[in-house]
């Protein structure tokens, strides 16, 4: 079971001068289950390629298979499968309209035509996973936070009980704190939920945090695909795209430079640590 | 989607038409639309037709934009055209087809047409001129033209700064709309099932996040503006000075040439 993009093209405002080659003949699958991070520059054409995903915008060229089945064939349902693979699109919290949290966050079970207590079940659950208070459920979305708001929306996401999640830099604008906690919580879902994460991200620390597999975008094409070890160890190619990696991968970069023998990239501080301490053990005795 | 909706797109290109003062192509544009009601045959809509066509050429811009412009009126025009073949009689309208009461003449026929023909030239010169013309050089050139009317308590530049702002931000609030209408989409919103008022209802998830962000940006652009000690038009100086150019003596010559023909030849056989 998986999401098979076929040779995808995608031009906005064809036929006229403005015309945009978002996207130029993209493969890519992605198998329920993973963690992916979906990198690359500002034009890249990754928000372009996720909302092929779930059938919001249409291949100029190219098919989109789900489950193996085309999702513009005719008769098919665009709006069962946006609730399968559900989409959270940057700044989430814009999209926020009700007056109070509770029918926000209850407003996607409810256009599925869910009952009042299976959608009062799903807002609680969906509440949790974002470690929303309950108290906050009566209170309009418009007195709260950023960071509350950006949870509030997420759960509104979460609440459609998705198989897969798309989210679209979903850390912007956050503070550390509101950064870490959201990583947390977001490998928690996929930990507790078996939920697919399709993650977007200029951060590197982020992808390297988050991420089974690294895709990497350059002008509407898919460049780089792999394991984040293996990604981040081609750095200057990433340089070359736009793209920085991790500090703990330039730290070994400046160590190799240096004439250390270490593995062209670590993934977090604690094994970086790891390495340096044993690489000085060694020089020490 | 939303965004391909054409409101007063700029098709920017290097021609002479775009150079020119943007005071001199919105008063011809003004008196062409004004000439178009006193031209009463076809020999004239010719000539008015020239010279449209001879501003596109000159324009450097594409037929098929220009022509776009003319399909959200198509159904007037036809509508024009269609009624006015129905309704119009006189002592000289000769019968030319006939279906029980309903009875089309040829006189109706030609009013239709005559009416069909100003409506279609004087939207596609009018999208002309903005498609040559920035938002920013069009409500330069107004509120120049409509200076003089300041002396009489007219606000010509707090006008022309609202309309400049509006311009500035119709795109970016059409892809806004997009944007969060995209987002409830992804959220299982639907805009297309059920009768009027639940389409009406549907459309809440998307104007109250469009204004709750439109407020939004107006407070920054009101603060932004302040910053920069925006206090109003008086005293304030320009980065881009209008000035009348040879190239606009020479469009006003040809136009005065060119409207005289045209009025000339339009007043044929008007007792």
């Amino acid at each position: 079971m998986s999401i098979v993009v076929e040779n995808v093209s995608y031009i906005y405002r064809p036929d006229t001068p403005w015309a945009v080659k978002a996207l130029d003949g993209v493969h890519l699958s992605i198998a329920y289950g993973q963690r992916l991070a979906l990198v690359g520059g500002t034009g890249s054409g990754k928000s372009t390629l996720i909302q092929q995903l779930n059938g919001l915008l249409r291949p100029t060229a190219g098919r989109v298979l789900v489950d193996g089945v085309d999702i513009w064939s005719k008769g098919y349902d665009r709006r069962a499968l946006r609730r399968k693979i559900a989409l959270a699109f940057q700044f989430p919290e814009q999209q926020v309209f009700e007056p109070t949290v509770r029918d926000d966050v209850a407003y996607g079970p409810r256009m599925m035509g869910l009952s009042e207590e299976e959608v009062a079940e799903r807002v609680a659950e969906a509440v949790a996973a974002v470690d929303l208070s309950p108290d906050l459920l009566d209170r309009s979305p418009f007195e709260l936070s950023g960071g509350q708001l950006r949870r509030v929306a997420l759960a509104g996401i979460l609440a459609l009980a998705p198989q897969v999640l798309i989210l679209d830099e979903p850390t912007a604008g956050l503070d550390p704190r509101g950064r870490r906690r959201l990583l947390e919580a977001i490998a928690r879902w996929h930990r507790e939920r078996n939920l697919t994460i399709v993650f977007v991200s200029h951060n590197m620390d982020e992808v390297a945090q988050i991420a089974q597999r690294v895709v990497v975008m350059d002008q509407g094409r898919v460049v780089m695909d792999g394991p984040p070890r293996e990604v981040f160890a081609r750095g200057e190619e990433l340089q070359r795209f736009g793209l920085g990696v991790p500090v703990t991968a330039q730290l070994m970069a400046a160590l190799r430079r240096c004439g250390w023998d270490v593995p062209p990239a670590a993934l977090d501080t604690d094994e970086a640590e790891e390495i340096i301490v044993a690489k000085a053990a060694a020089a020490g005795s | 989607m939303i965004r391909d909706i054409l409101i007063g797109q700029y098709y920017p290109a290097p021609s002479p038409v775009h150079r020119l003062d943007p005071r001199t192509k919105i008063v011809v544009t003004f008196l062409y639309v004004v000439l178009l009601f006193f031209i009463h045959n076809f020999v004239g809509f010719a000539a008015a037709a020239a010279f449209t066509g001879t501003a596109v050429v000159a324009g450097r811009v594409p037929w098929r934009l220009v022509l776009r412009s003319l399909r959200p009126i198509l159904i007037l025009i036809l509508f024009t055209l269609v009624f006015h073949a129905l309704v119009t009689g006189g002592p000289d309208a000769r019968t030319v087809a006939r279906w029980g009461p309903v009875a089309v003449t040829d006189e109706g026929l030609y009013q239709g047409a005559l009416l069909g023909l100003r409506l279609a030239l004087l939207i596609l010169t009018s999208s002309l001129l903005t498609l040559t013309t920035s938002p920013v050089e069009l409500t330069d050139g107004l509120e120049r033209l409509l200076l003089p009317a300041g002396r009489l308590g007219l606000p010509a530049h707090e006008f022309a700064m609202m309309m400049t702002i509006a311009l500035r931000f119709i795109p970016t609030l059409l892809e806004e709309a997009e944007k969060i209408m995209k987002a409830q989409m992804a959220r299982g919103a639907d805009f297309q099932r059920g009768g009027p008022i639940q389409r009406a209802r549907a459309l809440m998830p998307i104007l109250v996040p469009l204004f709750v962000s439109a407020f939004r940006r107006a407070d920054d652009l009101a603060l932004a503006m302040e910053a920069r000690c925006y206090r109003g038009g008086e005293g304030r100086t320009r980065y881009r000075v209008l000035r009348f150019k040879r190239a606009d003596m020479a469009a006003w010559a040809v136009t005065v040439a060119f409207f005289a023909v045209i009025l000339w030849l339009g007043r044929q056989g008007v007792g």
